[in-house]
């Protein structure tokens, strides 16, 4: 089970739709953002009185001597396409496993009592998919370090559900994330535009991310970011002088963290504005996801907010 | 530099080494902390590394110093070697005790406060070190050094023991004069002792003391407090003063001799001032080792009073014809302080004064007033009638020679014109030995040359006419003589201006001395008309000069009826008395004063039961020598003969039992530590106070506190710095969850 009771509840009382005005040929709820871009899927409607004749469909009225009118604003249905980041900083987490699973279970099953990144991640990643495969939108998922580890491919049927969930049992490995080849690797798989939900605590190079969503963005595709990071990694609370060792093979460092704590919160608070600022300069949303919070009231904050910024660019 | 403890400093070397083990301990292996967000921790320690770095350094070399001063401070390092205790420089202790007579004050323990001061004195030799030099200095005057510096403890405990109290004065600051290091021991420290009570009987504030502190690289004075002192009363004898020194037995036996009259001083201190009391005085003559009479008078105190006279009259047939030197003694109630008690003076007995009268002219007995010369006026002035205790023996002029001036006590130069220049110098001789010369003014002469070569024998400051001076109006005597007439005709001051009132003066030469003081009797219009002086002041302790007395008017009746008024008989009497028991030396003294003079070069044996040596020999050398301890003292020249008894008194100052303000000691004692405030202690065991002061002071000097308040203001810092170190409660900003 990734996805806890109460985040399913609180999710539910939000649509997708919310979020994307896409018209799909399969749910057709949904109002395309791609205006212009979708010439896939085309409906005509019997005429009323009052309808422009101008898009009337001449052809259709030759054959059946019936008035349809030929709509231009096509509906599409909704990929989504999760990426999960695999590397080894997402193995990292300071949360009781047992308080943030929600279950009684203290342990994860290999045998852990934290609640790592990864943990949170695949839990967002559970929670997206759900929630657009309940609407009938297509879900592809893929995991990812320094290369595609494992790729679903995109479908709307309820068999992807579990292939999600079992390719999402996975752990984290011990490399360093490459962000640019995954997206290459991920977008090569892809043909139509689809929304990319990237899960990840994002410790890459600003200019590696920026080379990356230059790439979802001249593709065609929409973006999502979700940042990832542990409590302790906001707040640096560590009291004694340690050793510090890294997930992803950087050098063992002896230091007080007290004494540097100031310095660290202001490279990774800048760095973490760094990202979304990044994101929003290509239109991307971002939003920050903390593994001692709730997930659920983020996601629906996260998508409230999204819905709201698409009504303001409706009615502009 | 040194070490006070040489093992503590090395120690103290060897734990510095602590926080560097301590620095390398805390890196020693823990538990890695596996953290994601590396790539921002590197990058934060990377701008940080150099301050950090910094601090850390900083850190280790603070507490390397501190443990450092903490170490070096308790091990007590000291800038000279000189100083170490182990060494016989390192600290002089000079041990002053108070044996005077105030200090055998007893309060209501039964034990004096000599011996406290004793106690107290073992307890400190007992726990000094026993390389440290020590010094015992006695306080009686005269102070000495009983013992002088040296290690030898054991001496110097003998002489704490065999320490007795004398009858003299306690003298702090002819003892502190004598506090001075070892020749090679400049440097060194020094601590004075003083184990004195401190009563107003043995100081003197009034006396100035030498600073002594730069004999010495520091001095430290430890005291007793006197506020711990329980408060006594005592009353002493201050005085004790025959009014004749020369008591006259007569030859007739039938006849008592004159009684001895006696003036009696007395003082009392302590809380009894404040109350009315009666003091019983007894007096006696001590005759060798017996008394033969004695008497009782009372003194009653006012509340308030603190001196008080009385005059006794000793009556006693038993001491005619017994030439001889007697000790009159007095003796008043016992109290706080016996040794006061008791007070004696030396007279001397003998059955006449013989007074050669010179004069050419021949007495006839059968010759009318009216042809009396000034020689016969004094005739038969002082031997009126047989068996007179003064007897006249004519001397003529030419005649005067030293074997005839011998067999006399004074001489009356009754016509001095007629003495020849070469017989001056003999009379000056004469008087320069202690004989009594009383010179009378010519009556016939009109031109008076022959002052001359008397003022040229004696050397007499004087300025005399030549001429006799005739006045208009008879000038009458003044009704009160002159200073030195009242020392001299003290027996007759009471009726003396009764008696002076009938004489008139017509004629006189004009006398004026340059010393106001030598006037003895002055007209009433101040002219003086009788002279005395002494004319050698070169007084020795045994014999002392004799008087010169000069009458500046003749005995004639031309010039007065001085001779034919009731005055004449007591004032010759007087004069030849008087000036015969001046000229006698006093046979008393202060117990403590130092003796000079033949005096100091007779040997003294005890002649009355008394404390102190039973012999006292004469010194080797010419410095002068005091007696201690008071007593009856029979003289012996160098060929051993007897030259008769001296008394020796306590001293009255010593009497003074009143407590002394703490401020005044202090500011009295500051003066020998160069205005540095001794050190009065208030413990009720003033040994152990003492020598835990002295513990002190032997660490005083040290380096140890100055290294210690370093390590404090280390301390403090290394606090500091470890709180800025540790960037523990530091605020942080930009934290976002």
């Amino acid at each position: 089970m990734y996805l806890h009771p109460r985040t399913l509840a609180r999710l539910g009382s939000f649509e997708l739709r919310a979020k994307q005005i896409v018209e799909g040929v399969m749910s057709g709820q949904h109002r395309s953002p791609y205006k212009g871009f979708s010439v896939d899927f085309a409906q005509h409607r019997p005429y009323v009185s009052g309808d422009d004749i101008r898009h009337l469909d001449w052809k259709v009225y030759a054959r059946s001597d019936k008035l349809h009118l030929k709509q231009y604003q096509q509906e599409t249905n909704v990929d989504l396409i999760v990426m999960v980041d695999c590397s080894g900083s997402m193995n990292f987490g300071s949360r009781l496993f047992a308080e943030a699973s929600g279950s009684a279970q203290k342990t994860s099953i290999d045998g852990r009592d934290n609640w790592t990144k990864f943990d949170h991640a695949t839990a967002v990643a559970a929670a997206l998919s759900y929630i657009t495969l309940s609407q009938g939108d297509r879900v592809g998922m893929v995991t990812f370090a320094d290369e595609t580890l494992s790729f679903v491919g995109r479908s709307s049927s309820r068999g992807t559900w579990r292939q999600i969930v079992r390719a999402l049992a996975v752990h984290p490995v011990d490399k360093p994330t490459d962000l640019r080849r995954a997206i290459d690797q991920t977008l090569a798989k892809v043909t139509n535009r689809c929304i990319i939900a990237l899960i990840s605590d994002m410790f890459e190079d600003l200019d590696t991310l920026r080379q990356a969503m230059a790439r979802i963005r001249h593709r065609g595709h929409d973006l999502v970011v979700f940042q990832v990071l542990d409590q302790s990694e906001l707040t640096f609370d560590f009291a004694d002088p340690a050793p510090f060792q890294g997930l992803e093979g950087e050098p063992m460092l002896r230091i007080d963290p007290r004494a540097i704590k100031q310095s660290y919160l202001d490279a990774i608070n800048a760095h973490n504005k760094a990202v979304q600022k990044l994101a929003r300069s290509f239109g991307f949303d971002y939003q920050l996801v903390n593994t001692h919070e709730w997930l659920g009231p983020t996601l629906a904050s996260f998508i409230a907010h999204r819905n709201a910024m698409i009504k303001r660019s409706k009615l502009s | 530099m040194t070490f006070l403890h040489p093992i503590m400093a090395a120690l103290g070397i060897a734990c510095i080494a602590i926080p560097i083990l301590l620095h390398l301990l805390m890196r020693r292996k823990r538990r890695p902390v596996v953290f994601a967000a590396m790539r921002f921790v590197i990058e934060a320690y990377n701008k940080q590394r150099k301050r950090l770095t910094l601090e850390q350094l900083l850190l280790l070399l603070t507490r390397i110093a501190l443990v450092a001063l903490i170490a070096l401070g308790l091990a007590g390092p000291m800038l000279s070697s000189a100083k170490l205790p182990g060494n016989a420089a390192s600290q002089l202790v000079f041990i002053l005790v108070d044996d005077s007579l105030n200090a055998t004050l007893t309060t209501r323990d039964s034990a004096s406060e000599l011996s406290g001061h004793i106690d107290s004195a073992l307890d400190v030799m007992h726990q000094l070190n026993q390389s440290t030099p020590v010094a015992l200095i006695l306080l009686s005057t005269p102070p000495r050094v009983a013992v002088s510096l040296s290690t030898d403890h054991a001496a110097v405990i003998r002489a704490i023991e065999a320490i007795e109290p004398a009858d003299a004065q306690a003298d702090i600051t002819g003892a502190l004069s004598l506090v001075e290091p070892l020749p090679d021991l400049s440097e060194a420290d020094a601590t004075i002792v003083l184990l004195s009570s401190l009563r107003k009987g043995s100081i003197n504030p009034q006396e100035t003391i030498d600073d002594i502190s730069q004999r010495f690289a520091s001095l430290t004075l430890i005291a007793t407090s006197p506020s711990r002192l329980q408060p006594a009363s005592n009353i002493t004898i201050t005085q004790l003063e025959p009014m004749r020194r020369i008591v006259l037995t007569g030859n007739n036996r039938n006849i008592a001799p004159e009684p001895i009259q006696l003036r009696i001083e007395l003082s009392r201190s302590g809380p009894i001032v404040r109350t009315k009391a009666t003091t019983t005085i007894n007096a006696s003559i001590e005759s060798g080792r017996s008394q033969s009479a004695s008497t009782q008078a009372s003194v009653r105190w006012q509340p308030g009073q603190e001196q008080a006279f009385a005059t006794l009259s000793l009556s006693d047939p038993s001491l005619s014809g017994q030439p001889q030197d007697t000790t009159l003694a007095v003796r008043i109630d016992n109290d706080a302080l016996l040794g006061d008690n008791l007070r004696r003076a030396v007279i001397q007995l003998r059955q006449q004064i013989r007074v050669g009268v010179v004069s050419s002219s021949q007495f006839l007995p059968d010759q009318g007033v009216a042809a009396f010369a000034g020689a016969d006026w004094v005739r038969a002035a002082l031997a009126p009638a047989p068996g007179s205790p003064i007897t006249t023996i004519d001397i003529k002029p030419l005649n005067i020679d030293p074997p005839t001036l011998a067999s006399i006590d004074a001489l009356l130069i009754a016509e001095p014109d007629q003495v020849p220049a070469n017989a001056w110098p003999d009379i000056a001789t004469f008087v320069q030995r202690g004989g009594s010369a009383v010179v009378l003014t010519p009556a016939n002469q009109g031109v008076h040359l022959w002052h001359d070569a008397m003022r040229s024998a004696f050397n007499l400051p004087w300025t005399i006419a030549r001429e006799p001076m005739r006045l208009d109006q008879p000038a009458a005597l003044n009704p009160s003589p002159d200073q030195q007439g009242k020392q001299l005709l003290a027996m007759i001051a009471g009726e003396y201006e009764a008696l002076a009132q009938p004489v008139s003066i017509w004629q006189r030469l004009s006398a004026y001395p340059e010393n106001p003081n030598d006037i003895v009797l002055r007209t009433a219009d101040g002219d003086p008309i009788m002279l005395a002086v002494r004319p050698s002041q070169d007084t020795s302790d045994y014999v002392s000069s004799g008087l010169v007395i000069f009458l500046a008017v003749a005995l004639d009746p031309d010039w007065t009826n001085l001779p034919a008024k009731p005055l004449f008989v007591p004032l010759v009497h007087e004069l030849i008395r008087a000036s015969s028991s001046r000229s006698l030396v006093s046979r008393t003294r202060i117990a403590g004063q130092r003796l000079s003079g033949p005096l100091s070069q007779m040997t003294l044996t005890k002649a009355s039961a008394s404390s102190g040596p039973d012999r006292i020999d004469p010194p080797p050398t010419q410095v002068a020598r005091a007696v201690s301890h008071a007593g009856i003292w029979q003289l012996h020249d160098a060929t051993g003969r007897s030259r008769g008894i001296i008394a020796f008194n306590p001293d009255p100052h010593a009497g003074n039992t009143s407590i002394s303000d703490e401020k005044t000691i202090i500011d009295w004692l500051s003066n020998a530590l160069h205005n540095q405030e001794p050190i009065l202690l208030d413990e009720q065991s003033p040994a152990d106070a003492i020598n835990t002061q002295m513990q002190q002071t032997n660490t005083g000097d040290l380096l140890s506190l100055p290294l210690l308040i370093a390590a404090l203001v280390l301390a403090i810092i290394e606090t500091c710095l470890a709180r800025i170190a540790s960037h523990a409660r530091k605020p942080i900003a930009g934290v976002v969850t």
